[in-house]
């Protein structure tokens, strides 16, 4: 069942403009000069219910912008969005009773006060009825544990506890939908893990949507079923993790060979060396050559090989190979 | 939710008790030693009108009392607004399902200028004493109702300096530039220009706030109980404006983005 629909969604800031020079910045103050920047253009996905989508994109790409505009707190400059049948940014407050907002950067707890005292605030804030607050806290208490720290001020938890509890606070009123935006920022591993099989848990329970932004791939790798990839304010990509490392990862795997010192340059067809001393990088296509074939190369022309490893294509390589696409100008394939 | 709020942030105030009673000493401090400039002012010249040191400090009284409201209320947040604007904070009360303006303020509730109300109403009362008030109900209401006129007033001004962050990032400078202007009421205005009476009359009202009650009530004037209503409706209607200002700037910054 779709829950998120978005057309031809776009965004356009008016920003000032930055002067250079002494003189310039006085003439600003008189006459502003402003420039239009397209933060998303054109933008168009649907996600399903129950779905957990990663949002990706390098900094300033538009993940931010796109989730406020689906959170009601922005207007779009054209384009239109529904959220569970309703417009977000025209029905701010029907659409925030029915999601959640998770900034790993912030907190929503108050600093000085017990946490439960929080969790209090969010009952009157959500109007959640006593009986359901009372299962939904011993539910999520069950899962992510802030039981022990319950009674705690906000300001005496580490980061990993605060975050959990902040998960909590927004957790209460049952959301359809949560965006998490950077959820495990800052977080060590173990908060990180805990982090992840909550809302893989609560998905499971609830069947609730997850829209979750974050720069730590791991996140993604663990928790989505389906990526869109976003650069420049363009749609880059939408669909499955495996689909997309078909599509971009497949070209680069990186062979690392230690040889002996004494090793004259030399090069092999559709292979990328790069050297630092005896130590080589060689990038090939994994479509038109395999590891086998360039080590047995390599052992016709005499090389000895010391050692070597093998890096196959991550999420990450290929997420840089299409960060880097646009640098080089290549056409953006969908 | 409002007084869900307040009463956290109380709460919150008092996890640090001791702390919490020197920010009220100090308070009360700042506030002796205003009155105490005053009281030095007022032994050394003489102000034209029959305005003696007790009538004074009726008015300055009065001026602090709609001062103690705003701070209690709007200050902190308002204060913040460039903030918010700037970080984006906004997003945390723009996506709960509750009035935007209430959840901002209350979440940001102040307690230390409580002693402020408090205090401003003692002084009143006891200077009220000393210049020979008879506090009939009547006189009561009446000044009541000019009282939180005046702290609507003083209120509506805060917030529309604190609106205005959707436009100008730096607005602090203005709600400053105001508070500095307003401690002009803390002498009675007939003692200023004509043109500097003017405008703490009509332009930024803020006379209405102490000095036309404090004639009301010492009938010093041709202020009658029509004008004490007055003083509320329009401070009523103020903070309307300001508060309607305050959403249009919010749906601008909605659609503007920052």
């Amino acid at each position: 069942m779709e829950i998120i629909r978005v057309e031809n969604l776009g965004k356009t800031y008016k920003i000032q403009k930055n002067n250079q020079g002494f003189i310039k910045s006085f003439t600003s103050l008189i006459k502003k000069e402003w420039e239009q920047k397209v933060a998303l253009d054109n933008i168009n996905f649907t996600i399903n219910k129950g779905d957990i989508v990663g949002y990706i994109g390098p900094n300033g790409a538009g993940k931010s912008t796109t989730i406020k505009i689906l959170a009601g707190i922005l207007h779009p400059s054209v384009g239109q969005v529904l959220v569970n049948g309703i417009v977000p940014y025209k029905e701010r407050i029907k659409n925030a009773r029915r999601i959640a907002l998770v900034t790993g950067q912030r907190t929503n707890l108050f600093w000085d006060l017990p946490i439960i005292d929080t969790f209090n605030l969010m009952k009157r804030v959500y109007k959640i009825p006593q009986d359901k607050f009372k299962k939904n806290l011993d539910m999520l208490t069950d899962i992510i544990g802030v039981g022990e720290f319950i009674n705690t001020p906000a300001r005496q938890l580490s980061l990993g506890q605060r975050m959990r509890a902040d998960i909590v606070a927004v957790m209460l009123h049952d959301p359809d939908i949560v965006y998490l935006d950077e959820p495990t920022i800052g977080l060590d591993v173990v908060a990180k893990d805990s982090v992840r099989n909550f809302f893989k848990a609560i998905n499971e329970q609830k069947n609730t949507t997850i829209i979750l932004t974050s720069h730590d791939l791991e996140d993604i790798e663990r928790l989505c079923n389906r990526v869109i990839v976003i650069d420049n304010g363009k749609l880059v990509y939408s669909g499955d993790i495996k689909h997309l490392m078909s599509q971009y990862g497949n070209e680069i795997c990186t062979l690392c060979i230690t040889v002996e010192d004494d090793t004259e340059d030399f090069e092999i067809d559709g292979c990328d060396i790069e050297r630092n001393l005896n130590k080589l990088k060689l990038k090939f296509n994994r479509n038109s050559a395999t590891p086998p074939v360039i080590l047995n190369r390599l052992l016709e022309r005499g090389i000895k090989v010391v050692d070597f490893t093998l890096n196959e294509p991550c999420l990450e390589d290929t997420i840089k190979v299409i960060y880097g696409s646009k640098e080089v100008g290549e056409p953006i394939h969908k | 939710m409002f007084l869900h709020l307040m009463v956290l942030n109380i709460k919150a105030r008092m996890q640090y008790g001791r702390s919490f009673i020197y920010d009220m000493f100090t308070q009360i401090m700042v506030y002796v030693f205003e009155i105490l400039i005053v009281w030095i002012l007022l032994s050394r010249f003489e102000l034209p009108g029959g305005w003696g040191f007790n009538e004074v400090l009726f008015l300055f009284g009065l001026g602090y009392f709609a001062r103690a409201v705003e701070c209690a209320f709007v200050w902190d947040p308002m204060l913040k607004m460039s903030d918010y604007v700037k970080e984006g904070t906004l997003d945390k009360f723009l996506t709960a399902p509750v009035n935007t303006f209430v959840y901002l303020i209350g979440t940001d509730f102040s307690v230390w200028p409580l002693a402020h109300v408090f205090f401003s109403l003692i002084v009143t009362i006891f200077a009220g004493g000393s210049i020979g008030v008879t506090w009939t109900a009547a006189n009561i209401f009446w000044v009541s109702l000019a009282a939180i006129g005046g702290a609507f007033i003083y209120t509506a001004f805060i917030i529309l300096g604190g609106a205005l962050a959707f436009w100008i990032i730096k607005s602090q400078v203005l709600i400053w530039m105001f508070v500095d202007t307003i401690s002009l009421i803390n002498y009675p205005v007939s003692i200023y220009p004509k043109a500097i009476q003017y405008i703490l009359s009509y332009v930024i009202p803020i006379a209405l706030a102490n000095y036309f009650p404090t004639v009301f009530i010492l009938n010093k004037g041709n202020i009658n109980s029509l004008s004490m209503t007055l003083i509320f409706l329009v401070g009523f209607l103020l903070f309307c404006i300001s508060y309607r200002f305050w959403w249009f700037g919010l749906k601008r910054y909605q659609s503007a983005g920052n």
